[in-house]
């Protein structure tokens, strides 16, 4: 186990190091600099030139490249060149808000996916199944900006059940908090929640056709619980690796819904940071998420080797 | 450098080339006469609530030196209030200085007087010192944006308590107007010795409302300052501004009733919101303009000398682009008739408007032809143009492309995002290039710079000595109708190179939720709030 847990680290800190480095030079390939975007419509020759002076954009690139990485590995990210502020703290501002819309849209998507998935194995074969199914299609072939749009004009604008936007900190008031990311997480779940009801249908199918399904039922146990106790924990494994692989694709996800519903998470930093060319903001909400991918990649692999004994084996091997 | 190129697809030309030949006649456009302001609340209005404004775009900096986000003043018109404010006819008003100013040596001495009974919000009084060193900050501040608004200035004096002198090299009478602006915002001296340049994190000045707090990218909260010298008439407890950058999506909140006014909605929402119940609009012309600038250069972006297009080298070329362009009808079916035709770089109905600042190039697609022949173009004559990618400025290119390939012209559209655009402005890596210019008061902030040889923003790289000398001058003279002819005889000037091309001018579209009163926005398009109130359910 502790072999494997090495390698997999190692392997995880030559991801960091290379994302870093195509982050940095990615930045840089875009035209237009932060001095040109920060001074905007109005700007004088002299002025650019001050700018970029004072943001050492006037040194050659491998000098800045290692100036970022000495402060990335100090922790030092730096301030945000269009606004000023410390990055750290607009981080620890960003964070919590597409966490918790993460994980708010992941329950949402779990509840959702899971009841679709499992109805859809349980009428199979009837009307309603293909009803089921074009559900899940829609919901996978529907398009974030959209959903969101159309969320905040029926139940927001017409019905008036949701705030159109904004945002309540956690710890400031709970219920008020989850009331304002409602209509956001569902936008942001609806297309996770297609995914896991495919795969829940896919897995259970599966799972119910087994010998050891079959003998349960053959000994009298009560088919709910067959399907909750054999059928269900079964399919899990699936489920756990395809929430895993998508809370990095609710990130990027997020972008999107954080820009519609104005909230002030990571998503919606990013973009701003990419439109004023904020490269020190740019490369660490990159860290920051590329970290994230890695971390939670690795305790998904982890998790499997807990569940599943024989990976272990054979990521020591790899 | 990676160079961007992006492709319109041929397919959307095509459709818009066969639905938008402008060939019938059009209905004219509803007369939009200005709504600047609900009005000042008089009675009836409820003391106290907070106001919020979705605000289209973030502020960088609030610090009125360094600043170069026209959002800036939207957030520091309530906290740092402006020795001059413009009026809703765009005029130039005194707000901390009592009176204009009094020019003496033929424009070479300014002395204005300041109020008396204004107090900064950390209770420093406001005097000619505290006006003396944030102007010599504006004019000595390396990383100063207002350096070149001010002009030739020598020296800044406090003559007495309250009154500032002002000397120049030479005579400058856009002065007054940069007043009116950022360079008019004063900060409590005491705070920007005590912050430096970490003042534009907790801004200190005299106004309606005081900072209280900013999270980057999602809000700024203002709340009333009880030391505000007409604190009697302001009413709300605090002012949230809150960034929505889209705007459907702020036009959603405010009919949804999240937000209680909205700046910058797009003519594509305001016919829906004038519909809605519970909102009401205010709109009102803007200072600035949209245009075509042609690259007139025999450079490429690194200096060496290239072949340059017959469009930079023939001005016959660029005045049948001109006049191939019926921007009447282009600017009413794209924008529904919300925003009007420009043809030069002088609002019409500022002060500074003449016959000939107001002229509109008639439309004559077969005298474009003939031009384009005599010229020895060929036809279609290919032009590629660089656009914004916003939706209001790709629809309007698209109809523009559609129409003048009835004039002989073959435009590539190149939808490129707003940092990269200002880019190869700079760099001169462009054939044309689609792109605004927000708008000063004076007009010497929409020509001097765009015009003059080698002025920072005089992309086209035009130079002749006559127009150097006209828009010189037009700084220089310090009578209104004077100057007002001299930038007559400018804008006929630039209608005959045509380096840039005039279009259309926007409108600034306010949305309100009708329970509020007191807002007001005047040509600068900055949203005024500090005397904002929400109206008394009992009365309404």
């Amino acid at each position: 186990m502790g072999r494997f847990l090495a390698v997999r680290a190692v392997e995880s800190l030559i991801t960091l190091l290379i994302s870093a480095a195509v982050i940095f030079l990615g930045v840089r390939a875009l035209p237009g600099d932060p001095a040109r975007a920060m001074a905007g419509e109005e700007a004088t020759p002299e002025q650019l030139a001050a700018i970029r002076a004072d943001l050492g954009l006037d040194q050659p690139l491998l000098v800045q490249f290692l100036a970022f990485l000495r402060n990335t590995v100090t922790f030092d990210l730096g301030t945000s060149t269009r606004t000023g502020q410390e990055i750290t703290q607009m981080l620890a501002a960003a964070i919590p808000v597409t966490l918790q819309l993460s994980v708010y849209a992941i329950i949402v998507a779990i509840i959702i996916g899971i009841t679709f998935g499992m109805y859809a194995e349980r009428r199979r074969g009837k009307p309603d199944e293909l009803l089921a199914n074009a559900g899940v299609l829609l919901g996978l072939s529907v398009p974030n900006f959209w959903l969101g749009l159309l969320g905040i004009l029926i139940l927001a604008v017409m019905l008036g059940i949701v705030p159109a936007s904004g945002y309540v900190p956690f710890f400031e008031s709970p219920v008020r908090s989850i009331y304002h990311l409602t209509l956001p997480a569902l936008v942001l779940g609806t297309g996770l929640a297609a995914v896991i009801a495919r795969q829940t249908r896919a897995s259970l199918i599966e799972t119910m056709g087994t010998d050891y399904v079959r003998t349960a039922r053959a000994t009298g146990i009560a088919p709910r619980r067959v399907l909750f106790r054999y059928g269900l924990r079964n399919s899990l494994i699936v489920l756990v690796t395809i929430v895993g692989l998508q809370l990095g694709g609710l990130i990027s996800g997020a972008v999107v819904t954080e820009r519609i519903f104005a909230l002030p998470g990571l998503g919606r930093m990013t973009l701003d940071a990419v439109f004023s060319r904020d490269y020190p903001v740019i490369q660490a909400v990159v860290l920051v998420v590329t970290f994230s991918y890695v971390l939670i990649n690795f305790l998904v692999d982890v998790l499997y080797s807990v569940v599943n004994p024989r990976i272990r084996t054979g990521g020591a091997r790899a | 450098m990676l160079r961007r190129r992006t492709v319109v697809t041929a397919g959307t030309a095509a459709l818009l080339a066969a639905g938008c030949v402008p060939r019938q006649e059009l209905e004219a456009p509803p007369d939009r006469p200005n709504v600047v302001g609900t009005g000042e609340p008089t009675s009836g209005v409820r003391e106290g609530g907070d106001l919020v404004m979705a605000l289209s775009s973030e502020p960088d900096r609030l610090d009125p030196t360094t600043s170069s986000s026209l959002y800036t003043r939207y957030v520091m018109q309530p906290m740092c209030e402006k020795l001059y404010d413009i009026d809703s006819d765009g005029e130039i008003v005194p707000m901390l200085a009592t009176e204009l100013p009094t020019i003496e040596e033929g424009g070479l001495t300014l002395t204005f007087p300041l109020r008396t009974d204004a107090v900064f919000s950390d209770g420093e009084p406001f005097n000619a010192a505290a006006v003396a060193a944030m102007l010599t900050r504006h004019l000595t501040h390396e990383a100063s944006s207002r350096k070149s608004e001010l002009g030739p200035v020598d020296t800044v004096e406090a003559v007495d308590e309250h009154t500032v002198k002002v000397t120049f090299s030479a005579p400058f009478s856009p002065f007054t107007a940069a007043l009116a602006d950022r360079a008019g915002m004063i900060l409590s001296p005491k705070a920007v010795e005590e912050m430096g340049d970490d003042v534009g994190n907790h801004p200190v000045g005299v106004g309606a409302f005081r900072f209280v707090g900013r999270v980057p990218q999602t809000s700024i909260e203002l709340e009333r300052d009880p030391l505000y010298y007409d604190a009697d008439n302001v009413h709300l407890d605090r002012i949230i501004y809150r960034i929505m950058t889209d705007a459907n999506i702020r036009a959603a909140n405010v009919q949804s009733g999240d937000v209680h006014v909205a700046d910058s909605i797009s003519p594509q929402d305001i016919e829906v919101l004038e519909a809605a119940r519970g909102v009401t609009t205010l709109q009102v012309g803007s200072l600035g303009y949209q245009a075509l600038t042609i690259n007139l250069r025999d450079t490429d972006p690194d200096g060496n000398p290239t072949d340059p297009p017959l469009i930079a080298t023939d001005p016959r070329v660029r005045q049948a682009l001109s006049i191939a362009l019926d921007r009447e009808a282009l600017t009413n079916t794209v924008f529904n008739g919300w925003y009007t035709p420009a043809g030069s770089p002088i609002a019409p109905g500022t002060p500074f408007s003449t016959p000939e600042s107001d002229h509109l190039p008639a439309y004559d697609p077969d005298a474009a032809r003939t031009l384009l022949a005599e010229a020895g173009a060929p036809i279609p004559y290919p032009l590629q143009v660089k656009v914004s990618n916003s939706q209001d400025a790709l629809r309007y290119a698209q109809a523009m492309q559609a129409q003048l390939s009835q004039a002989g012209f073959a435009l590539a559209l190149l939808p490129t995002e707003y940092t990269a655009i200002l880019d190869a402005q700079d760099r001169g890596d462009f054939e044309a290039v689609q792109l605004g210019w927000s708008g000063r008061v004076d007009p010497h902030g929409n020509a001097y710079n765009f015009w003059t040889t080698d002025a920072s923003n005089n992309y086209s790289g035009y130079s002749s000595p006559e127009m150097d000398d006209l828009l010189a001058r037009g700084a220089e003279q310090t009578s209104i109708d004077d100057r007002a002819a001299t930038y007559g005889e400018a804008v006929t000037l630039m209608q005959e190179v045509n380096a840039v091309i005039y279009l259309y001018r926007q409108r600034s579209l306010t949305a309100l939720s009708s329970d509020v009163t007191g807002v007001a926005t005047f040509a600068d398009g900055v949203v005024r709030l500090s005397h904002a109130a929400f109206l008394d359910e009992k009365e309404t």
